[in-house]
């Protein structure tokens, strides 16, 4: 396991998906905003997190995934419960 | 090494623009790590690091119930790295059907070379999936035959429409399923229900050229079907599978674009020591390798099993070990629990020279490609040094417990295949043979020496019913040994045999090594004065062993016997059957006349000189006595 902080992996994660620069990731107010962005790359996106951190999200938790921010902020509080 | 570590080495050879290594790195990553990120890192890096695809396009269809698109990425990154240009296109979701009915699809327009149909029990035998009980074996019996007669429908449109391969997925038990361990007792319970089915799919299958099946039921055991399925994606997305199990899937996918787009090897080149048996022979004796179970030999034993199933199915065994051969073959040969011996391997390199070297000449001697050769070799050092020194030849990752090398040769993809044909079966010993034959001619010192320690063996016949059809396929194959190269059909040589000038002969051989079959025919067209050979024509697997004169000895005896006093013959030169070119000036024949284009014709006066059978061939079941 990796043992970079949560935002540089989830970053790092995001711009592969949605195949754009990690800058472009952090300026994105919401990740629905990135160009490539569309339910298909959410749903990898998704996937690859969890593959990433080695666990899943419950319905609850995806719902929060609108900007790159509340994600870090999900995995976070998973991380210490 | 860990991904981490590949990915810091890929960044800095990217950095660095070293191309090479950052490929290297790149493929290390996806394959200790094949998870939809590095995928992603592929197919970004792909142009820029210098992965090439050759052939052509294989186009691949989904026609699918659920969500694949996850899936793609994977498959994509998966052919990039095996130099496959892949295009997958996928069906409407849910619309499987409509796809394969509708005469104007997308689908037949595509033009795929195979088509995946991704569906599930929760499609095909919905009522099993959720969860209505029926309450008699009848109703699921009456479930499973219409959901294959649907399915069986919908195979046969397709089929009719397209050439593609096919591929239909084996249906998966539900995780738990609804009666309990009642279940298992029940003749038509959920499982009994699904094996039903997938038996009637296989007999399916069978009947029809060029589906085949995927057995996703035997993935989902083999993963763990607990954590096969993801029913919160299968909620929020109609993905039914776990993130981790879509790389099983893609995998297998790949291993049927693998086999129909023709990405195979054909020779596994084996190391010895530490490879097919515990220890260094030349070290630890023939006493002292590990070869038994329970004492460090099960692993190597293991490694032996793979090597004869690939074997049965007609992918060809070489050694390629630096070793004393003495002692090496000492161990093929003697060592009592060695399941492989020096007859089942079709070329050997025992020697000390560099192992490129050596499998070059495997390459040459066995006429296939380096990219048709696997490698096998538990030292990293050599791997490596074949890695760098022959980018076609695959080289096999052996994983650091000899216990998992077994594994590793079965699952690699390149040794799949999707049918055995008898002759396949054969191939492995017909050149395991024919490298014997070449060893005795390299250790006998006179040719004729040689030919007597082949003890061959020739008979020779006319024409039947039951050899016809192998007749004329040679006469339609051969073209290296052949004087004329006429080509003869079944009805032609059936035509032949009935008018009372004609004779038409089939030759067969055996010699110590196994019986070689029908490997020569011969046409002759008697007179009064004149047997005039119109078709002489060998094997190209038995050139070389003066067969042909046992044969021309035998057209001469009969030609004598009805009393006729010359042999005469064409030879008519084509770009490939310079062997037969001096086979009648060899034979005593003067040359009557020689025309423009190259065609010589020949005679020989037989009561000045006849033709002698070799007296290291011997003969039975001769003509003459028949």
């Amino acid at each position: 396991m990796s043992h970079k902080p949560v935002s540089e992996r989830v970053l790092s994660t995001a711009s592969g998906v949605f195949q754009c620069s990690q800058e472009a990731v952090k300026d994105a107010a919401t990740l629905q905003d990135l160009s490539g962005w569309d339910s298909i790359a959410h749903l990898n996106f998704i996937l690859a997190l969890e593959q990433e951190f080695g666990f899943s999200f419950t319905e609850e938790e995806m719902e929060l995934f609108t900007s790159i921010g509340s994600v870090i902020d999900v995995i976070h509080a998973k991380q210490l419960s | 090494m860990t991904e981490a570590v590949f990915n810091q080495t890929f960044q800095k050879a990217l950095a660095a623009e070293d191309k090479t290594t950052a490929r290297v790195a790149l493929r290390q990553m996806f394959e200790t790590t094949p998870n939809l990120t590095n995928a992603q890192l592929v197919l970004k890096y792909a142009n820029e690091v210098g992965f090439r695809t050759t052939g052509e396009e294989f186009k691949v269809a989904i026609l699918r119930a659920y969500t694949v698109e996850p899936l793609l990425p994977l498959l994509q990154a998966s052919a990039t790295l095996a130099g496959l240009n892949l295009r997958v296109q996928v069906g409407g979701f849910n619309t499987y059907v409509q796809d394969v009915l509708s005469p104007d699809s997308w689908l037949y327009s595509f033009g795929p070379q195979m088509i995946i149909l991704a569906l599930q029990g929760r499609d095909l035998l919905p009522r099993l999936w959720d969860r209505v009980t029926e309450s008699s074996s009848g109703g699921t019996e009456m479930l499973v035959s219409s959901a294959l007669a649907d399915l069986g429908n919908l195979l046969d449109v397709l089929r009719s429409r397209c050439n593609a391969s096919i591929l239909l997925p084996t249906l998966d038990v539900p995780v738990y399923p609804r009666a309990g361990i009642l279940d298992a007792q029940a003749l038509w319970g959920d499982r009994a229900a699904v094996d039903a089915f997938n038996r009637s799919l296989r007999e399916m299958a069978a009947a029809q050229t060029g589906v085949y099946i995927v057995d996703v039921e035997a993935l989902a055991g083999r993963f763990g079907r607990a954590r096969w399925y993801d029913d919160q994606k299968w909620n929020l997305a109609r993905l039914p599978f776990a993130a981790d199990a879509l790389m099983e899937i893609a995998r297998e996918y790949m291993r049927y674009v693998h086999v129909l787009s023709g990405r195979l090897c054909k020779v596994i080149a084996v190391d010895l020591d530490n490879t097919l048996w515990g220890g260094v022979v030349g070290e630890d004796g023939l006493d002292g390798i590990r070869l038994v179970s329970g004492h460090g030999g099960a692993a190597y034993l293991e490694v032996q099993r793979v090597l004869l199933d690939l074997y049965g199915r007609g992918i060809l065994l070489a050694i390629c070990s630096k070793n004393n051969i003495d002692d090496a073959m000492a161990v093929l040969e003697r060592h009592p629990s060695m399941l492989l011996r020096p007859t089942h391997f079709a070329a050997v390199r025992i020697n000390w020279e560099d192992k490129a070297q050596n499998l070059r000449e495997i390459a040459d001697e066995l006429n296939l490609g380096l990219d048709s050769i696997a490698f096998v070799d538990d030292n990293p050092a050599e791997r490596d040094r074949v890695l760098q020194e022959l980018p076609e030849v695959h080289v096999l990752d052996l994983p650091e417990n000899p216990l998992h090398y077994a594994q590793t040769i079965r699952q690699f993809p390149y040794f799949e295949r999707l049918a055995v044909s008898t002759e396949d079966r054969e191939r492995s010993r017909y050149y395991a043979e024919e490298r014997q034959r070449r060893e005795i001619r390299r250790v006998t010192t006179s040719i004729e020496d040689f030919y007597r320690s082949l003890d061959m063996e020739v008979e020779i016949g006319e024409a039947d019913s039951k050899s016809i059809a192998r007749i004329a396929q040679l006469t339609q194959k051969t073209n290296q040994f052949n004087l004329t190269s006429r080509r003869y059909s079944e009805q032609e040589i059936s035509a032949l045999r009935q008018q009372m000038q004609w004779r038409v002969y089939w030759l067969r051989s055996r010699d110590r090594f196994g019986d070689n079959g029908i490997v020569g025919v011969a046409i002759a067209k008697l007179d009064a004065t004149t047997c005039l050979i119109d078709t002489l024509l060998l094997s190209c697997r038995v050139i070389g062993r003066t067969i042909e004169a046992a044969m021309l000895a035998e057209i001469a005896e009969e030609a004598r016997g009805h009393g006729a006093r010359f042999l005469r013959g064409y030879f008519i030169p084509t770009a490939k059957n310079a062997p037969a070119k001096d086979f009648y000036s060899l034979h005593g024949f003067t040359c009557e006349e020689a025309t423009s284009d190259g065609a010589s014709l020949w005679r020989l006066d037989m009561t000045e000189m006849m033709p002698k059978w070799p007296d290291w061939i011997s003969r039975s079941g001769a003509l003459r006595t028949a």
